[in-house]
């Protein structure tokens, strides 16, 4: 399969396999694999392939998203299909990985900051000009309908519905974690895996996961806590989505995280049930103190 | 994402890392070792190919494979009931039970790793075990090796974490490997003590990243 894949590459023009490379081979636990070719160790191309899914909504994706945001994604090389195989292709990028314990030090933070509301900007400019877009709300609706005894869902959906004509749709990352974060050597940060990009527009969702995600790499099994590494006023301010909106939106983007992982596998899944039923909890307590 | 079932198990990753280097027309498949091994490594319900079994002390009744796969056989000990079989001679073996532009892949311990070097403390039998190998103790070595059998296009990884359920294979080379070592252990910071991290940070840039990977996995070909 590999020499099938580097056959396509070679015969695109993408990566000259004439002198010595190496090629890293990441496995995955879904159906696609990447594979990324460096010379002398310095990474130049980074491809993902499969025989068993297509990858030409990824690939329209990943064009989209280095068209939006040039400066924070790896560069869209190309997408071919030789049926049964599908390769795509980007430019692989030298990057230090983002994690939580990292980013409280104030001079990652900064960084980390700077590039998230740099990202967050340029998404706010290019956002869907239509404000009738929310077919994904319907999805999530229906997906959500099998559990119509989850008061956490209902009261996360409702709360969504509520909110949803007074938000600008905004094409999200769709699974902003620190696992997707690098910083380049000139402190740029560097997003990848735009698999999901524009699944849904809901400002303020990559916000709530890359929280969430930091969170739970610094306290595990806390996520609901207030994550101090984060400037969250500037960061809405960037998506012009009011704070305290966002603070009251938490519920709804964890199920719409939720909804984007339906598909994973139990872990991740229960994983994320987890955070709704703490957030429904910590919701619940505050619009009932009383009780 | 969308969809991205089926969800890949450990056992169906290690099949997968027996799959990637194969092509389509490759259907003649010589497994060394036992059936147990060959259903590790090649599905009999999805593969079209047809998989012959061969223990390692016997001797070929058939040639012109399009691969032969040593799961693990180069650097185990013998079965109770057979001697063990030197590398070399497997090696020799797969040579000539391939067809010329046939390939051989295999995965083995890696003995000059903190793994490898563990075993050593099981007793006599384990000493000797690493010591019969000696000729492919390494990434380094198993390249060696291969070439001195007569393969050519090699490639030689180090698997990560494991060979059992495998996430990653990294390339024997040194900066890349380096590269890939010294990313992991970032991303992995939290998993580890202060000291544990400092320690790999400090094997990694020394180059030695690859101490810390009890399994190699390997490809060439035989020339055409």
């Amino acid at each position: 399969m590999l020499s099938d894949v580097l056959a396509i590459v070679v015969a695109e023009g993408w990566f000259d396999t004439t002198p010595p490379f190496e090629k890293t081979i990441y496995l995955s636990q879904g159906s696609a694999q990447c594979v990324l070719l460096s010379r002398n160790g310095e990474p130049e191309c980074f491809i993902k392939f499969t025989n068993l899914m297509s990858l030409a909504a990824e690939a329209e994706r990943m064009a989209r998203s280095f068209e939006c945001f040039p400066h924070q994604t790896p560069r869209f090389i190309g997408y071919a299909s030789r049926p049964p195989l599908e390769v795509l292709a980007t430019s692989a990028v030298t990057f230090c990985p983002v994690t939580g314990q990292m980013m409280l030090a104030r001079r990652n933070r900064a960084a980390v900051c700077a590039g998230l509301e740099r990202f967050f900007r340029c998404m706010r400019e290019s956002q869907t000009a239509n404000r009738a877009q929310h077919g994904w709300f319907a999805g999530m609706c229906e997906y959500f309908s099998g559990h119509a005894a989850d008061s956490a869902a209902a009261i996360g959906l409702a709360r969504l519905g509520d909110a949803l004509d007074s938000l600008a749709p905004m094409a999200q990352h769709g699974d902003l974690v620190l696992n997707n974060l690098g910083l380049r050597s000139n402190a740029e940060l560097v997003i990848f895996d735009w698999e999901d990009y524009g699944a849904v527009e809901l400002p303020g969702l990559d916000l709530f996961t890359l929280e969430n995600s930091i969170q739970r790499d610094l306290v595990p099994g806390r996520s609901h806590a207030a994550v101090p590494a984060l400037d969250r006023r500037r960061l809405c301010e960037a998506l012009g989505l009011p704070l305290q909106l966002y603070e009251s939106l938490r519920l709804s983007y964890a199920l719409t995280f939720r909804y984007l992982k339906r598909n994973y596998n139990a872990e991740v899944r229960d994983r994320l049930d987890d955070v709704i039923e703490r957030l429904a909890s910590v919701q619940g307590s505050a619009a009932n103190p009383s009780g | 994402m969308d969809s991205r079932p089926p969800f890949a198990t450990g056992e169906q990753r290690l099949r997968l890392l027996y799959r990637l280097p194969l092509s389509d027309g490759d259907n003649r498949i010589l497994v060394v070792g036992s059936g147990a091994d060959a259903d590790s490594v090649f599905d009999p319900t999805v593969s079209q190919a047809k998989v012959d079994v061969i223990a390692p002390g016997n001797p070929l009744v058939a040639s012109g494979f399009d691969v032969v796969a040593l799961p693990g056989c180069l650097t185990r000990g013998g079965e109770a009931h057979s001697a063990p079989v030197p590398p070399e001679r497997l090696l020799e073996l797969a040579f000539s039970a391939l067809r010329p532009g046939g390939l051989v892949v295999g995965h083995l311990d890696h003995l000059l790793s903190v793994h490898g070097l563990r075993r050593m403390r099981q007793g006599p039998f384990a000493i000797g075990t690493w010591f019969r190998c000696r000729g492919l103790v390494s990434g380094r070595k198993c390249r060696e090796a291969l070439v001195q059998a007569g393969f050519a296009e090699l490639d030689c990884f180090y698997v990560e974490p494991r060979i059992e359920a495998p996430m990653a294979l990294i390339p024997v080379h040194p900066q890349a490997a380096t590269r890939h070592f010294l990313s992991a252990i970032r991303r992995t910071r939290g998993q580890y003590s202060a000291l544990g991290f400092g320690l790999r940070m400090a094997l990694a840039r020394a180059r030695l990243g690859g101490i810390l990977q009890p399994h190699l996995l390997f490809w060439a070909r035989r020339p055409c």
